[in-house]
């Protein structure tokens, strides 16, 4: 039987793969897990309520914003541009995630994702709390996702606008 | 013939990753036009001439379905194929749109999926083809 960590595993890579062209290597042929990381995050409701963090190395931003955008000219992306492009990496992958663990006629609402230029590991699975990671060797070093799960039931009357829009996003964030 | 797209998604990113990935499916592509709404998207099918959308669900201003509420009763805009292009995974979602004639391809998607997903709502595309007939293919039930 699969476990959530191999599904986590299988959803990473397929994504990164086919957005990004970014092939899993083994992982004594990736970098140290270590520097400075950045992370989004994006929450879900549903039949399970929680957050979805990718974590990547900060150093790994541009070359993969690069690719994700076809930009082949050399030219520096602004920063910017480049945590937009890893948001709609974690928007494409909790969407992915959510059905692979919750089956196809599950539906869920969720939020723009936000950046964290300088997260620290992502929650532990505590009572009340569910946290499944798979880490991902690449060439560039480490990618890891995490699925959280709120154990407790959503309060009542939460609205959610159903958008997982980057431009809500950004008029959020400004 | 060559193809004019309209790809409307509030994302500046995922445009360009269509549109990168529509470079890569190798189909004669003549121009890529762009909205970042609902509404910007039908102000370019009032003026230009497009043989093919491709449209996210949620979007700030005027979302995709309400697009497409609009393409299938204002008399004044053109019947265009439409696929849309969602990271939805909802399988009752994405049938509600199936049974309407929308074509769906889901986020992350490869050049075969587009090239699968355009050949199935308008037909095979080459270079040196005489032209698109607007009566060829099935645009959906609009």
């Amino acid at each position: 039987m699969e476990t959530k960590e191999s599904i986590l595993a299988s959803v990473i890579q397929e994504v990164f793969e086919t957005m990004a062209f970014e092939v899993a290597v083994s992982p004594e042929d990736a970098p140290p897990d270590e520097g400075s990381h950045v992370q989004a995050s994006l929450s879900f409701e549903g039949p399970l309520c929680g957050r979805v963090h990718l974590r990547l190395p900060r150093s790994s931003i541009p070359a993969l914003a690069a690719q994700i955008l076809g930009r082949e000219d050399g030219n520096p992306i602004p920063e910017a541009e480049a945590l937009d492009a890893l948001c709609e990496l974690t928007n494409v992958m909790g969407g992915n995630l959510l059905a692979a663990v919750a089956g196809p006629q599950a539906v869920f609402d969720l939020h723009p994702p936000t950046i964290e230029p300088d997260a620290p590991p992502a929650e532990r699975s505590r009572e009340g709390l569910s946290v499944d990671v798979a880490r991902i060797p690449f060439a560039w070093g480490w990618a890891s996702v995490y699925l959280v799960v709120d154990r407790s039931p959503a309060p009542r009357g939460v609205s959610v606008s159903g958008g997982a829009g980057l431009a809500e996003a950004r008029r959020e964030r400004e | 013939m060559a193809l004019n797209i309209l790809v409307v998604d509030d994302s500046k990113i995922m445009r360009s990753v269509i549109i990168q990935t529509l470079r890569m499916t190798g189909l004669p592509l003549h121009e890529v036009r762009e909205a970042g709404d609902g509404k910007e998207g039908l102000e370019i099918l009032r003026k230009e001439w497009v043989d093919l959308v491709f449209l996210d669900l949620n979007m700030p201003v005027m979302g995709g379905l309400e697009m497409i509420g609009h393409l299938q009763t204002d008399p004044d805009l053109p019947e265009v194929p439409i696929i849309v292009v969602s990271t939805e995974s909802s399988q009752t979602r994405i049938d509600a749109l199936v049974t309407n004639g929308i074509h769906f391809v889901h986020k992350p998607f490869t050049p075969e999926d587009v090239r699968a997903a355009i050949a199935d709502l308008i037909g095979e595309v080459s270079h040196g083809d005489e032209g698109i007939d607007p009566g060829v293919g099935d645009p959906g039930s609009f």
